[in-house]
């Protein structure tokens, strides 16, 4: 994970209760925690809830936070949001030729969608990206109870749409790609769920084998088609709100005392 | 006085003349044709040594037809054995009947009973027993599973012709149907069980007529189709007779051989190649095998190989129009790029799934 080392260390931090039984932390979702905090939706001190993170927000991706989040978790319940953004990181445009992941959860896209990709073929993909989670959760569950928590499922495209409209460091990115923003196309919801699903299901099974619990995202997130809900969108491609992370506050407080009633 | 019938005959009929001396490979296979053609759609199946046709007919310009295979953003995670060394992802096509069953199921003629295994938490394929990547429900073996004859359909419906390589007349077949697995259950995947699979050593008769089948139904989707038959010079890994490996080598290539010129014989623009004479012949230089005895190497891979390209018309006569050119697939794809770049300038956690 130390991959940028040109960059300066960023402290880090608690922000929330200074005693917490409960601390969270992560990669970038784990902001919307923090702006839950900020924006009153949840009382940390009353719920001695905490969040690990930068101190500049800037997303962590050094060893060093991971042995502060395990520094920081002895003796108390530590829930690790963990990446989730690969299947933005790598299909969020629709691919050349397109493909389609079966869903069991889902709805069958025609052929028209492209070729069907096994899911165990993605799953293959991504699960090297899970073993640095492996590996801190295990250094983890000897000392705290662990909560993984899934991350935001994906927005429709219209949200997409809107935000890539927006910002100006994709459109240089697709200029210098030879794209033009029109020309864009997104991946359809249906396997961008599919493909957050696949995540998801990696993540529950970290969870199973290294004994941590896997907490899912609350159902009143997302629509019936598996879509995060609008009024739940920071307005850029990937991360969720404020509003989103007093629900997420509220679904780890509710499994953190299930596991502590154990 | 009438002559007799051999003082007529060219010197490639006489031993002394075509082998003891003056071996010529590319003179050995029978051609009044050009095996191969510059406008020619190559589908290939059968054996493991079949699968080194791709190269070379690559190099030499030919268009060997492709209907299946990974995604390009995917490729990269890589498959397991042949299923990528083929017009589509069947692997390795051992027997005839294989072959025979193979089509038959891509045009519906045929459904197996015993068509999956449930392994752990994965649907597997018996006749794909080895992909790297199985199904994980049985939906989506289902909808795998008819992509896949599909793309088996399309290839030889769209061949003009098919280079068959036979292996094998052993065979692991289903009890309930007769339906052959590429290998023993057990051995790859899926588990033997004696009151299901049974062991099954075809004979020539069977071999033919499974070849009868098998080009009576690529004509009935493509009627205009040439084919060339060959047989591996590999010898049997390991038979399941009570006989020696060598003696069941010898049985097994001897069946093929006989069918293979039968069915040759009998039926129009059905050619036999002689991949097997030219590897195993007493003129073969030593290193044609590996040290041991059983892989061919790549001296006894180009001797084939040079022989059959060199009875091909692999460039078009002077002032022929050129076939379209084949459209293939970017190597790496702009939209993972982008989307790369998106995300990670959203979140850099997305630097570690580089």
């Amino acid at each position: 994970m130390s991959q940028d080392a040109e960059r300066p260390l960023p402290p880090f931090q608690l922000f929330g209760d200074s005693d917490p039984r409960l601390v969270a932390g992560g990669h970038s979702h784990t902001a919307c925690l923090i702006i839950a905090m900020n924006e009153g939706r949840i009382d940390m001190a009353a719920e001695r809830c905490a969040v690990a993170f930068t101190s500049d927000w800037v997303p962590p991706t050094t060893d060093a936070y991971w042995d502060y989040l395990v520094e920081q978790s002895a003796g108390r319940t530590v829930a690790i949001l963990w990446s989730g953004n690969e299947h933005n990181g790598k299909f969020l445009l629709q691919q050349k030729p397109p493909f389609r992941v079966y869903d069991p959860e889902g709805v069958e896209l025609g052929p028209e969608h492209g070729d069907w990709v096994p899911r165990s073929e993605l799953r293959a993909l991504w699960s090297p990206s899970f073993d640095a989670l492996r590996a801190i959760v295990a250094r983890l569950t000897p000392i705290a109870h662990v909560l993984l928590m899934s991350t935001p499922p994906p927005k429709s495209e219209q949200l997409v749409r809107a935000a890539l409209a927006t910002e100006p460091y994709f459109l240089e990115q697709a200029a210098q790609l030879g794209y033009e923003p029109t020309d864009l196309q997104i991946t359809p919801e249906e396997t961008r769920v599919a493909l957050w699903r696949i995540l998801r299901d990696l993540l529950r099974e970290v969870a199973e084998a290294g004994g941590a619990t896997f907490v899912p995202v609350p159902p009143a997130a997302y629509d019936e088609r598996g879509l995060l809900l609008p009024e739940l969108d920071a307005g850029d491609v990937t991360h969720a709100n404020g509003t989103y992370g007093g629900m997420v506050w509220s679904q780890l407080l509710h499994y953190s005392s299930l596991q502590a009633a154990r | 006085m009438t002559e007799h019938p051999y003082k007529s005959q060219p010197d490639r009929a006489f031993w002394s003349r075509s082998v003891s001396r003056n071996f010529v490979p590319w003179h050995v296979p029978a051609v009044t044709e050009p095996l191969l053609r510059y406008d020619d759609h190559i589908v290939s199946a059968g054996s493991c040594f079949a699968s080194n046709v791709i190269p070379w007919l690559a190099s030499g310009g030919l268009h060997y037809v492709m209907t299946e295979g990974p995604h390009p953003a995917l490729e990269f995670l890589g498959e397991n054995l042949g299923y990528r060394n083929f017009s589509a992802a069947y692997g390795n096509i051992y027997t005839a009947r294989q072959l025979r069953q193979l089509l038959d199921r891509a045009v519906g003629a045929f459904h197996p009973v015993e068509d999956r295994w449930h392994i752990g938490d994965t649907v597997v394929d018996p006749f794909r027993p080895g992909l790297r990547h199985p199904a994980t429900s049985d939906r989506e073996f289902d909808l795998l599973t008819a992509q896949h004859l599909e793309a088996v359909r399309e290839a030889f419906a769209s061949a003009t012709i098919v280079l068959l390589t036979l292996g094998l007349t052993e065979a692991w077949v289903s009890l309930a149907d007769g339906a052959v697995f590429p290998a023993c259950p057990g051995t790859i995947a899926g588990e033997y069980d004696p009151a299901k699979h049974g062991f099954h050593n075809f004979s020539a008769a069977e071999v033919r007529d499974d070849l009868f089948a098998f080009v009576a139904q690529l004509r009935s989707i493509n009627p205009a189709c040439r084919v060339i038959i060959t047989v591996s010079p590999v010898p049997l890994v390991a038979t399941a007779t009570d006989q020696h490996v060598l003696v069941a080598t010898t049985y097994s290539k001897a069946v093929l051989r006989v069918a293979a010129g039968e069915v040759a014989a009998a039926l129009d623009d059905v050619i036999y190649f002689p991949a097997y004479e030219l590897v195993t012949g007493p003129q073969a230089p030593g290193d044609y095998y590996a040290e041991d005895k059983r892989d061919v190497t790549p001296e006894g891979v180009s001797a084939v190989m040079n022989a059959l390209m060199a009875n091909s018309m692999v460039h078009p006569p002077e002032g022929t129009p050129l076939p379209a050119p084949v459209a293939t697939a970017a190597p790496v794809t702009i939209e993972s790029e982008l989307s790369r770049r998106i995300a990670e300038a959203e979140c850099d956690e997305v630097l570690a799934d580089r």
